[in-house]
C-alpha cells in the first residue's frame, strides 16, 4: 500500500512538472561568452505561497568538485549557473542552499529535503552548448531536461 | 589602732580642704540678656551660666586686640537645645557673623576657629529652634574661648563670594570643616561653607592653569568647586567618601577674573577637631596639555601638533578635544597612552558632532589604539575612564599620520549602507573591538571574482561574500597573516564582510579583487 502512495505522489509530481505553465526553460541567463558551453537553470514549479517562497541557490558540483553556484533569488525563480565544460562525460551535482533570514545567511538544506535526483550527466564536446533544466518540487522530486544548441 | 584611725580621719580632712580651696568658677551676672548688658569675658578664660528660663538669653562680649584665631566651645546643658550667636561690633553696629547650633538636645556647641582681628565680639548663648525652649536652673553651662596666633588659613566667617578669602598664586591654607551648620547661609541650605577666591589680572600671561587639592578630614565628606567670576560652576570634584581627599587639576584661566574655590561638607558633617589641607597653585599652561574645563564638546580643546596630555581627575571627568588635520583626507594612527590606574576609552566624533566610533580594546592600564582614521576637516575625540581616575597621572593621545599604499577602508563602514565600495583591492584594519567592515562590489553584469584575502597579523578574521541583499553565501577564517584565495559570484552586486574573531590592531588586512578565468 505504501509502495502504491509512494509510486502516486512520484507520478503525480513528474505530472506538476511536465505540466508546469510557466515556460522558464525559454529564460536565458543574462551573460553567454563565447567560451560557455554548459549552462544550467534551476528552479521550484509548484510554489503556490509566497511565504514559503524562499530565497535560494544551487551550489554546482562538477566532477565532485566544487564549482561554483547558480545565481540567488526565490524558489520559484530561475536561478542561473554558465561554465566551460571540456570535451568530456561530466557529473553535475547540485544542492540547495536557502536563506535563514533570522541567521542573516545562506544554510545548506538538510538531505533529505534536498531535491531527487541531484544529478545529472552531461557530454560536452568542442561544438555545441548544453542547457540543463532542473525542475523540482516542493515534495523534492526533481526533473532534468537537456538540450544541446 | 586609734592612731591610725586619727591618721586616716586627718588625710580625708586634707583632701576635702584641699578640693574646696580650688580656684572659684565665675559665673555670669544676669541680667544680660542684651548686648549693653554683655558680660565682659577674657579670652583663654571660661564662664559659666544658666539657661534658667525659655526666654533666657546670655551675652557675653570680648575683645581681641590681635590678628587671632578664637575656638568658641559651649558644653551641653541636660534637656536643653541650646545655640550661639557670633556677633562683631564695629563702629557702634552689631553685625552677625555666626549661628552655630547642631540642632540637639543636651549636645555641646563649637567653633573651632573664629577669625578675630582686633575689634569687640558678643556672643549669645540661647535657644535653639527646634526643640521646645525650656531653662534649667540647676546645670550650668561652661563657655571657653581660646585665642592662638593666626597662620595661613582660612578666616572664618566665609560663607559666600562676598566674604571669599584672598589667595595667592601658590598657598598651603588649613581650616575646618566648623561648625556643621550656619544659620546665617541662607544661599546654601544653612550648611556651613568656606569660600577663597583668587584674582586674576590683564597683566598675567595667559591661559594659566590652576590645581586645586584637598586633604580631607575624618567623618567629612568634603566637595570641592571652582566658579567664575559669575559664579558658574567650572568644575567640581566630589569624588571620595568620609575623610577622602578631593582635587582638581589644570583648570584652565583664559580670561582675566576673579574666580571661586568653594569647599563644603555633606550632610552637615564637621570636625572641630582635625583641619583641613588646602593646596592651591597657579602655572603656566604648557603647550601640549589639556586645558579643564573641557568636559563638554562645545569646549573642547584644540589639539595644536600631533600629542596632547591630559589628566582624568575624578570619576566624571571627560575630556574633549578638537583635531584639525593640515590637509583633508588624511589618514591618522590615534594611540591613548593609559596610566595604570585607569580603563580608558576613546570616542570619536566627526565635525557634526555626530559620533563616529567609540574604543574601548584594553582593560586597565592598556593603551587604546584607533589604527585607521581618516580626517577630513577635524574630528573630535573624547577621552574618559570607564573605571578608575588618577589626578596625578597624565595619560598621551598621539594622533600620528600614516601611509598605506593604496585604498584604505574608511570608518564607519559597519553595516550594508556605509560599506566602502571596493575596486581592485583595499586595506583595512580591526579598528576596534568587535568592528565589522563591509565593503561593496558592484559591477555592470554577473562576475566570477577570485578573492585574494592577506589576514590581520596576531590575529584571525572571518570574510564572508553575500548575495546582492547582504545575506551572506560564503565564509572562510583567515589566521594571521596567511593569503587565502577564493572565488565568487557577484551578480552585479555584492558585500565582503570582514569581522574580527581574534582582534589585532597594529596591521592592516588586504582584499584584492580580480575576475576569475
Amino acid at each position: 500500500m505504501k509502495t502504491c502512495i509512494l509510486f502516486f505522489t512520484a507520478l503525480l509530481s513528474l505530472m506538476l512538472i511536465q505540466c508546469s505553465s510557466v515556460d522558464r526553460g525559454s529564460l536565458i541567463p543574462e551573460r553567454e561568452s563565447s567560451d560557455i558551453n554548459f549552462i544550467l537553470t534551476a528552479y521550484d514549479t509548484d510554489i503556490d505561497d509566497p511565504s514559503k517562497d524562499r530565497r535560494s541557490y544551487y551550489r554546482v558540483y562538477i566532477n565532485k568538485i566544487d564549482s561554483g553556484r547558480t545565481t540567488t533569488g526565490l524558489e520559484s525563480q530561475a536561478k542561473f549557473f554558465e561554465t566551460q565544460l571540456p570535451p568530456n562525460r561530466h557529473l553535475v551535482k547540485l544542492e540547495k542552499w536557502v536563506l535563514d533570514e533570522e541567521l542573516g545567511r545562506y544554510v545548506k538544506l538538510n538531505n533529505i529535503e534536498q531535491p531527487k535526483p541531484d544529478f545529472i550527466y552531461v557530454t560536452a564536446d568542442k561544438t555545441g552548448i548544453i542547457k540543463v533544466t532542473m525542475k523540482s518540487t516542493k515534495f523534492g522530486n526533481a526533473a532534468f531536461s537537456k538540450v544541446v544548441e | 589602732m586609734l592612731k591610725r584611725l586619727i591618721k586616716t580621719i586627718f588625710l580625708i580632712s586634707l583632701i576635702i580642704f584641699a578640693f574646696s580651696c580650688k580656684k572659684s568658677k565665675l559665673f555670669e551676672t544676669e541680667p544680660n540678656n542684651t548686648f549693653s548688658q554683655a558680660n565682659r569675658v577674657e579670652l583663654n578664660s571660661e564662664i559659666y551660666g544658666y539657661l534658667d528660663s525659655e526666654t533666657d538669653i546670655d551675652n557675653f562680649i570680648f575683645e581681641s586686640l590681635e590678628n587671632q584665631v578664637v575656638r568658641i566651645e559651649l558644653s551641653g546643658v541636660k534637656g536643653v537645645n541650646h545655640a550661639m550667636q557670633i556677633w562683631r561690633v564695629e563702629n557702634s553696629r552689631v553685625t552677625p557673623l555666626k549661628i552655630i547650633d547642631d540642632n540637639r538636645k543636651s549636645s555641646p556647641e563649637e567653633f573651632a576657629n573664629l577669625h578675630t582681628p582686633p575689634g569687640i565680639y558678643i556672643i549669645t548663648v540661647m535657644h535653639g529652634n527646634r526643640d521646645e525652649k525650656k531653662g534649667n536652673t540647676e546645670n550650668p553651662y561652661m563657655l571657653r574661648l581660646t585665642s592662638r596666633q593666626y597662620i595661613s588659613e582660612e578666616e572664618e566667617p566665609n560663607d559666600s563670594s562676598a566674604n571669599a578669602n584672598h589667595i595667592s598664586d601658590t598657598v598651603q591654607i588649613t581650616g575646618y570643616f566648623s561648625p556643621g551648620q550656619n544659620l546665617v547661609n541662607e544661599q546654601g541650605e544653612y550648611r556651613e561653607e568656606d569660600w577663597f577666591k583668587f584674582i586674576i589680572d590683564e597683566t598675567e600671561n595667559l591661559p594659566l592653569l590652576a590645581d586645586i587639592q584637598l586633604k580631607g578630614v575624618s567623618g567629612v565628606d568634603p566637595v570641592l568647586q571652582v566658579l567664575d567670576s559669575g559664579l558658574n560652576l567650572i568644575a567640581s570634584s566630589d569624588n571620595s567618601g568620609p575623610g577622602g581627599d578631593e582635587s582638581i587639576q589644570n583648570i584652565g584661566i583664559k580670561d582675566p577674573g576673579t574666580f571661586y574655590i568653594l569647599l563644603y561638607s555633606k550632610n552637615y558633617q564637621y570636625n572641630n577637631n582635625e583641619a583641613y589641607f588646602l593646596n592651591f597653585r597657579l602655572k603656566q599652561h604648557e603647550p601640549g596639555t589639556e586645558i579643564e574645563n573641557n568636559d563638554t564638546i562645545e569646549r573642547a580643546n584644540t589639539i595644536s601638533g600631533n600629542e596632547i596630555r591630559g589628566r582624568i581627575s575624578s570619576a566624571d571627568d571627560v575630556d574633549y578635544f578638537l583635531f584639525k588635520p593640515d590637509s583633508k583626507n588624511n589618514l591618522f594612527r590615534v594611540e591613548l597612552t593609559t596610566p595604570a590606574a585607569m580603563d580608558t576609552v576613546i570616542e570619536v566624533y566627526d565635525n557634526r558632532m555626530s559620533k563616529i566610533m567609540e574604543v574601548d580594546n584594553s582593560g586597565p592600564g592598556g593603551n587604546e589604539i584607533i589604527p585607521n582614521l581618516f580626517i577630513n576637516e577635524g574630528v573630535y575625540f573624547k577621552v574618559s575612564s570607564k573605571s578608575g581616575f588618577d589626578s596625578n597621572a597624565e595619560y598621551v593621545l598621539r594622533i600620528a599620520p600614516m601611509h598605506i599604499e593604496g585604498p584604505v577602508e574608511k570608518e564607519p563602514n559597519n553595516n550594508l549602507r556605509d560599506a566602502n565600495i571596493i575596486n581592485k583591492s583595499i586595506s583595512g584594519f580591526i579598528s576596534y573591538k568587535d568592528d565589522i567592515d563591509y565593503f561593496l562590489i558592484k559591477s555592470d553584469s554577473r562576475k566570477k571574482l577570485s578573492l585574494t584575502i592577506r589576514g590581520v597579523k596576531d590575529g584571525i578574521v572571518k570574510v564572508s561574500t553575500t548575495d546582492p541583499l547582504g545575506y551572506i553565501i560564503r565564509t572562510v577564517e583567515v589566521k594571521g597573516d596567511q593569503t587565502i584565495s577564493m572565488v565568487e559570484m557577484f551578480d552585479k552586486k555584492g558585500y565582503i564582510i570582514v569581522e574580527p574573531v581574534k582582534a589585532a590592531y597594529n596591521d592592516p588586512y588586504h582584499i584584492t579583487i580580480e575576475e576569475a578565468r
